[in-house]
């Protein structure tokens, strides 16, 4: 009975305690970052893929049906270009360049998962420690903007699809000071957008094309917005 | 085991009855000269006993779906099924209703031009564009359809839709126009042509909406005639194979709509300081107007497109 209840217990503060705060935004502070020195390096997390996430549908026959049912949009989904959100590191450093900051282009990109993860009582804190990154570059900021997800999404409930898909970027867009490791910006990304007129036209389904390139293109401007003087 | 194979089959056979053919977006063919058997006359027909069909922009982009996983009653294999199929009817209705109600508030926007709108018909509409596009210097002449006297003149099929965006500043129009030679087919010489397009034109952006109402609406009137002159002309000068050729080369296209910038993958065709021509993935073809700010000439407020 006692070594049910300490198993119990044990359970529990492991559940508890993986669960963690996820980050709220954090507002630019434009005049601060204007009047700071600091040296900012950009960089971004490995663009992954266009791909079709068909989230509800989770049991195994769920899954099998959902993908059969779409697998021609997959297909299509997974020959979607992914330069243009690549690109938007160019565009961000175009958008510094313009306001005369000191920054630094940085190549390749950053896994922010593989970065030590870090405990802290300050507000803002960011998870990961920047550090050893920001100092091989020699840079006291990072302009960081990771993509975890990108494509189209169709939402399930079990076997029934409950929406048409629609285009789907998720990520993080997020300046750290790596003096504090805090965050002086956070951007939190989940952005969708429908297709205008009918989506089922295979095999170039134009209506979910066009959402995908305006979603990049609405990513674009959120992303600059915050550096437009 | 039998039931359960049955199943299994039943759910794939959903899937795959899902799918659905191809679409068969447009079927084009373009002359390189219009035939001699005919006397460089286009005929043009629209509905004349409808409405004129005046909408509102909706946007769909609040048409997120619920995820969830759901139990079905599972007492027996029919009952599962049943379950199943029984979802599947209330979600798509309850999809189909969330759309209408979309459809529903962007068409609310109509309401102070209500009566301008009553007040429009397709014949008055047709003549005034015809006087528009027979002044414009172009190779061909029009006329109302119901003006055909004999056979083996070209017919233009129209069924206009008008778009009024979100901001009031813009009013679209959007037709299928199909294009054929009238009369007996078999009396035809081989090589007749047909087209079918899907076409839209935008009008120039408004600096403020109030002037569409302003004496008697008249630049409401003007512009909704010669948004539909503009779409017979592009749609004649397309079939004829008169519009500059494009690249071939897909590329994004930016420009105005609800209020806001539009993105879309196309063709581009041609472009002047404020609007832009292009070819749509649907190979249909829009005339659109540019951004404030990425045009290099002066936008003349309340001009004609």
């Amino acid at each position: 009975m006692l070594f049910r209840a300490l198993a119990l217990l044990i359970l529990s503060v492991n559940l508890f305690g993986c669960v963690s705060q996820p980050q709220a935004p954090i507002k630019f502070d434009s005049s601060t970052f204007e009047k700071e020195e600091k040296r900012i390096g950009i960089v971004m997390s490995a663009v992954p893929q266009p791909n079709l996430s068909l989230p509800g549908a989770e049991c195994l026959l769920c899954i099998a049906v959902a993908s059969a049912a779409n697998s021609g949009l997959s297909s299509y989904v997974e020959t979607l270009s992914n330069k243009e959100v690549a690109e938007l590191k160019q565009v961000l450093a175009d958008r510094l360049k313009e306001q005369s900051k000191d920054f630094v282009l940085i190549n390749g990109s950053i896994n922010v998962s593989e970065l030590p993860k870090v405990k802290s009582e300050l507000p803002n804190a960011a998870k990961r420690n920047f550090s050893k990154f920001a100092q091989q570059h020699k840079v006291e900021q990072l302009l960081v903007v990771d993509i975890q997800r990108l494509g189209a999404i169709r939402s399930y409930a079990s076997y029934i699809p409950t929406s048409d898909p629609m285009a789907h970027i998720v990520g993080e867009a997020y300046i750290v000071d790596i003096k504090t490791n805090t965050y002086a910006w956070f951007m939190p990304i989940d952005i969708k957008k429908s297709s205008e007129g009918m989506w089922q036209e295979p095999p170039e389904y134009p209506g979910l094309t066009n959402a995908y390139y305006q979603l990049i293109d609405n990513l674009r401007d959120s992303l600059i917005a915050p550096f437009s003087s | 085991m039998k039931i359960y194979k049955l199943a299994i089959l039943f759910l794939c056979g959903m899937a795959i009855g899902c799918k659905q053919a191809p679409t068969d977006l447009s079927k084009t063919e373009k002359p390189t000269s219009i035939p001699a058997i005919i006397h460089g006359s286009f005929f043009i027909e629209v509905p004349l006993k409808k409405e004129v069909r005046f909408v509102g922009r909706a946007n769909f982009d609040e048409l997120h779906g619920v995820q969830a996983n759901v139990l079905y009653p599972g007492n027996d294999i029919g009952t599962f099924l049943a379950g199943i199929a029984v979802h599947a009817i209330t979600s798509g209705e309850v999809q189909k209703n969330r759309k209408k109600n979309i459809v529903n508030k962007a068409n609310e926007i109509l309401i102070p031009y209500s009566a301008t709108i009553n007040n429009l018909n397709y014949e008055n509409l047709l003549d005034r564009a015809l006087i528009e596009i027979n002044v414009d210097s172009n190779p061909f002449t029009t006329y109302a359809a119901q003006d055909i006297t004999e056979n083996n003149n070209w017919l233009v099929a129209l069924s206009p839709t008008y778009i009024m965006h979100g901001d009031e500043k813009i009013i679209s129009i959007e037709s299928k126009v199909s294009i054929g030679l009238t009369g007996d087919i078999d009396d035809l010489l081989a090589g007749e042509r047909t087209y079918e397009k899907n076409i839209v034109v935008s009008s120039n952006p408004l600096d403020d909406p109030k002037v569409w109402l302003e004496d008697e609406s008249k630049l409401f009137q003007d512009i909704t005639s010669s948004l539909l002159a503009q779409l017979v002309q592009l749609a004649i000068k397309d079939f004829v194979g008169a519009l500059p050729a494009n690249d071939n080369k897909v590329e994004t296209i930016r420009y105005l709509e609800n209020g806001s910038k539009k993105i879309e993958r196309g063709r581009l065709i041609e472009e002047s300081c404020q609007f832009v021509l292009f070819e749509t993935l649907r190979k249909g073809i829009k005339l659109v107007p540019k951004i404030k700010g990425e045009n290099d000439c002066k936008l003349i407020t309340n001009a004609k497109i």
